[in-house]
């Protein structure tokens, strides 16, 4: 899982990145917003942010306004560290995009307990995405089934995409989950039957023969 | 003044907050020992032209860095410069520099033994 450390206070990047590495994480480190804001903006792997409230050029809770702004369904969960006397600003973080905070100097446990949150998070986002994609292709086979087919007007078979002309049976097979269980129909009964018996005279008179 | 009941730099707690992590340990000592004028040189400047905002941030910088190597006396120092900066009670912000200065000039030493 990659982690993306911002905060201007080199003490502070260190120790949470050492920390973070400690823990098998993937973890970047920069020293301003601007560079969170681009990191973020780029990224489109799931990422976990822990961004400084107080930084140069952009602060923490103006890089989670962007980001929940112009990447409302990107998988990123942002953390916002602040210190003490700041946790009543906490809430204003939170309304700015911000999924947890942190209070300056973290405590490693607590840091542990927040940043597997928020895995857990990243990790639920990304498997829903996936449930998605393949409702999403199972649905556009849906719309291909209810859509124009070209039929064969004698023959009755179906051209695919790939112009190949195949059975309506294997067709459908094919784009959907659905199963065939053969059997006759009164109409085709009649023909059959009919078929049969005249099979069965011309049999009977040639043994004859 | 200073708490003299506290130690100026828990070592305990800085091995707690780096688990234990000695190579860590150094590296934040060397940090604070390269960073620590320059911060207090950007803070003498900002109480000198008697700028709250810039007196807020580089006190609350020194105070973030203090934290984390466990070093109660600095962090509270700045910890009361920056609110005499961030609510603009210049009048009081050369007495609290000259508390912030007397704390780090009992941290460095400590620090620079803990650094042998």
């Amino acid at each position: 899982m990659h982690v993306l450390v911002a905060d201007d206070d080199r003490i502070a990047a260190a120790v949470l990145a050492q920390t973070l590495t400690r823990w098998n994480f993937d973890v970047t480190v920069v020293g301003d917003g601007a560079q969170a804001w681009a990191r973020l903006h780029d990224t489109s792997l799931p990422t976990l942010a822990i961004l400084d409230w107080m930084m140069p050029e952009l602060d923490g809770t103006e890089v989670c306004r962007r980001i929940r702004q112009q990447r409302p369904l990107a998988n990123l969960y942002l953390m916002l560290l602040t210190s003490l006397e700041s946790r009543s600003h906490v809430v204003a973080g939170l309304e700015a995009g911000a999924d947890d905070y942190l209070v300056k100097p973290f405590d490693p446990d607590e840091l542990r307990a927040r940043v597997n949150v928020g895995v857990w998070v990243l990790t639920l986002q990304e498997t829903l995405a996936q449930r998605v994609d393949e409702l999403q292709a199972a649905l556009d086979s849906v719309k291909q089934l209810h859509g124009l087919l070209p039929i064969c007007s004698y023959c009755k078979r179906i051209r695919g995409d790939d112009q190949y002309w195949q059975q309506v049976e294997s067709y459908i097979v094919e784009r959907s989950d659905a199963q065939f269980s053969h059997s006759i129909c009164p109409a085709c009964y009649v023909e059959a039957e009919k078929e049969i018996e005249a099979h069965r005279r011309n049999s009977s008179g040639s043994k004859g023969a | 003044m200073i708490d003299d009941t506290r130690s100026v730099f828990d070592l305990a707690a800085l091995d707690r907050q780096t688990s234990g992590d000695r190579e860590l340990q150094l590296e934040l000592v060397r940090m604070f020992l390269e960073d620590c004028p320059s911060h207090l040189a950007a803070i003498r400047a900002a109480v000198a032209d008697g700028d709250g905002a810039r007196i807020r941030s580089g006190a609350h910088t020194l105070k973030g860095a203090a934290a984390y190597l466990s070093a109660a006396f600095v962090a509270d120092a700045a910890a009361h410069l920056e609110t005499i900066g961030r609510e603009g009670r210049l009048a009081e912000a050369v007495a609290s520099l000259e508390r912030l200065e007397a704390a780090v000039a009992r941290l460095l030493p400590e620090l620079r033994r803990a650094e042998r």
